[in-house]
């Protein structure tokens, strides 16, 4: 589940009827990937990256803008980070090209290329003061040396170690260490920053505030970042847009907003937050309104497909499945007035109680379990919900989204 | 290496069933050391204050047990440093003894540049090859030591192994001499001690991590410029450790002079045996072995001072 992120952009809670327009409205006024006159920054060109019969990055194609802050997210093994390393230069691609600014990076060496990488594990220099470690970059550019005292200890300052430079990384803390590494990989400048999972050696609560720090950072420098995580939150709470990969390839890429409440595939429902899939055959439509037949004791629903922008994209007969996330199935004690779309009668089996949210997985006659999430808005209720207790979930057409097999 | 300082650090006081236990552990090596260091160094440090004489054993005791206490009070009043003097007063020492310095730092040099480069070769083997380079490494100790070094007179000799080869190929028209000289006790040492300099670097060349390569390449600079600034700093500790654990025995080394270095090769491990055995002068022969451990006691301490400072620096 998401945490409530408190950004502008943390997925809607909203009804399903506005969510073709309001749900995770966008942080700021940024989208130059909606400008077709925009140039990228970076492009991908079907690369493919090979290790002997593994294809770890598989006809990738990819554009990501100037100052634009850039998730890879998926599974260990899907190639993000593979991805990553070939615009870095630690690998090369079989076959495609990769472009920065218009120039095809192919035979540059690592250490002529003008993107700078935070290491997964720091990669600190462990014989080095921390000043050393974040002047590293700066020395092997033949930079002045009084320049580089000044450059280290604004980059220093800017990620709060004012005073630190003098310790070696072994006398830091880890989230000290994290800066560290940020503030080596900042200080050259870089046209685009490259972060190998940046927070996921922190604990919990740092790796939150270290996010919208990031952030912040990202606004302020004006830089492109460009992010490989496997942690969906991380990647919803930072990024302009992610990429979601899946076996090498990219699943789907989009804001937050469009990858949490219209997935374009299971793999991306399901990685991304928490997702019931109703299976079921396409029987009909009315308008832009599918309805899916349910087979043996399984509930039939109706789900409107306007709202992924895909209308029309299954037959009729086609196997699918709706995927409904849990905050946007209703939760009734008594059965809803006639006429409400998507009842489905079931009881309770389990109550997950998480402080801001409370989780109800709901068995149906047919066995299948659904997820329901209820905000727990008030501090007393007159019946609470509790086990084994018959109830009626029910969700709008629109609140679904039509999945093909 | 270990970190005195780090470990034990922080739960000074144990209660006594744990002190009971931590000295029963560390009691039997402590033991050992007393039983089989510490009484035979004050046995030779005893016979180096003694006297010669011509007797079984050929010394007159410094001290002896009957004395009791107060017979050796009055003893270390008379005592006589005479056998230390007479290696000042003898050249022939002193010169054993910077013959020998300089014999084994040349060779500590040579087995660096020798062995960094091997110990390197193997720590970026593939994984698979690895254990089988570190076996072939010390392979050479399945045979004795002194088999191998007498196998090198056969190769030196003039009429050996190398001059015939060299004269097959043309390079020499008369046999060089090798055998009984400098070069030959060199290429002895440097040849026996390899393994002990290249498994120390090969170590700490095998726990570097990776990505502290491909950062320095990542903020601008060369593979061979990182090698100098990253693999070999952080591979320090390796080649100083194979520095000592060579140096120290190649000061004291007896058969690699004795068997390659000829009459005119002078280390002091040949003199301390000759004192012994040919002089039968134990008394001065302790001293020489009081002198060459003084001597290599400076280094060890250098050398414990190391990962001390290490450890410091980690606080």
């Amino acid at each position: 589940m998401m945490g409530d992120a408190g950004a502008g952009n943390a997925a809607g809670r909203g009804t399903g009827r506005t969510a073709t327009q309001a749900v995770g409205s966008v942080r700021r006024s940024f989208a130059p990937w909606t400008d077709p006159g925009a140039k990228p920054l970076i492009r991908y060109e079907k690369v493919t990256r090979r290790f002997g019969d593994v294809r770890a990055v598989d006809g990738v194609d990819l554009d990501i803008y100037e100052r634009e802050f850039f998730c890879l997210l998926g599974p260990s093994g899907c190639g993000k980070t593979t991805l990553m390393r070939m615009l870095a230069g630690f690998e090369t691609p079989t076959e495609g090209r990769i472009l920065l600014g218009g120039v095809d990076l192919a035979g540059l060496p690592p250490y002529r290329r003008p993107v700078n990488m935070m290491f997964q594990s720091y990669a600190l220099f462990p014989h080095m003061s921390v000043e050393a470690n974040v002047a590293f970059g700066l020395k092997q550019d033949g930079v002045a040396r009084s320049e580089i005292q000044d450059r280290v200890a604004a980059v220093l300052k800017l990620v709060q170690l004012e005073g630190y430079g003098r310790r070696r990384p072994d006398q830091l803390s880890g989230g000290q260490r994290q800066r560290v590494a940020l503030a080596r990989a900042l200080v050259k400048r870089p046209k685009v920053l490259l972060l190998d999972e940046p927070l996921g050696a922190l604990d919990k609560k740092l790796r939150e505030e270290t996010q919208f720090e990031l952030m912040d950072l990202q606004v302020e420098l004006g830089m492109t970042f460009l992010v490989v995580t496997h942690d969906q939150d991380e990647a919803m709470t930072m990024a302009d847009r992610i990429a979601m990969m899946d076996r090498g390839r990219i699943a789907q890429c989009g804001t937050p907003a469009e990858i949490y409440e219209t997935p374009a595939t299971r793999g991306v429902a399901s990685f991304v937050g928490d997702v019931t899939m109703f299976e079921g055959v396409v029987e009909g439509r009315a308008g832009s309104i599918v309805s899916v037949a349910g087979e043996g004791a399984a509930p039939s629903v109706l789900v409107d497909e306007a709202v992924s922008g895909r209308a029309g994209a299954v037959a009729v007969g086609a196997r699918v499945a709706v995927a409904v996330r849990p905050e946007k199935i209703t939760l009734a004690q008594d059965p809803p007035p006639p006429g409400t779309p998507n009842v489905i009668e079931g009881e309770v089996w389990d109550i997950g109680y998480l402080g801001d949210w409370t989780v109800y997985r709901i068995r149906l006659a047919d066995g299948a379990i659904v997820r329901v999430s209820r905000a727990n808005a008030s501090r007393f209720v007159e019946r609470p919900i509790t086990w084994e207790d018959r109830v009626w979930i029910h969700f709008a057409p629109a609140a679904g989204v039509l999945l093909a097999e | 290496m270990t970190r005195p300082g780090v470990e034990t650090g922080g739960r000074g006081s144990g209660d006594d069933a744990s002190r009971r236990g931590r000295w029963l552990v560390v009691g039997p090596p402590f033991l050992w050391l007393g039983l089989f260091f510490l009484l035979p160094f004050l046995i030779v440090a005893r016979m180096s204050l003694s006297e010669r004489a011509t007797a079984r054993p050929p010394y007159r005791p410094a001290f002896a047990w009957e004395d009791g206490p107060a017979g050796w009070w009055d003893k270390l009043g008379q005592l006589s440093l005479d056998n230390f003097v007479s290696l000042l007063d003898e050249p022939l020492y002193l010169d054993a003894l910077f013959t020998s310095l300089r014999i084994a730092a040349t060779a500590t040099l040579i087995l660096i540049l020798i062995g960094y480069p091997i110990a390197y070769a193997m720590a970026r083997a593939p994984g698979r090859l690895r254990p089988i380079l570190v076996t072939l490494a010390i392979l050479p100790f399945w045979t004795s030591f002194l088999i191998r070094v007498y196998a090198w007179i056969g190769i030196l000799k003039p009429e050996g192994l190398l001059n015939a080869a060299l004269a097959a190929i043309g390079v020499i028209d008369e046999p060089l001499q090798i055998l009984d000289t400098e070069i030959a006790v060199q290429i002895g040492l440097v040849y026996s001690y390899l393994p002990f300099m290249v498994l120390p670097i090969y170590a700490s060349l095998e726990k570097l991590d990776g990505t502290l390569l491909e950062a320095a390449q990542d903020l601008g600079c060369p593979p061979w410029k990182a090698f100098w600034l990253v693999t070999v700093p952080l591979s320090m500790p390796g080649v100083l450790a194979g520095a000592f654990l060579v140096f120290i025995p190649a000061l004291g080394e007896f058969v690699v002079p004795d068997l390659l270095g000829g009459s005119e090769t002078l280390m002091i491990g040949r003199t301390l045996w000759s004192e012994f055995f040919s002089n039968r002068d134990w008394p001065l022969a302790s001293a020489v072995a009081i002198v060459l451990l003084v001597v290599i006691l400076g280094p060890m301490l250098l050398w414990r001072a190391v990962p001390q400072r290490d450890a410091e620096a980690g606080r």
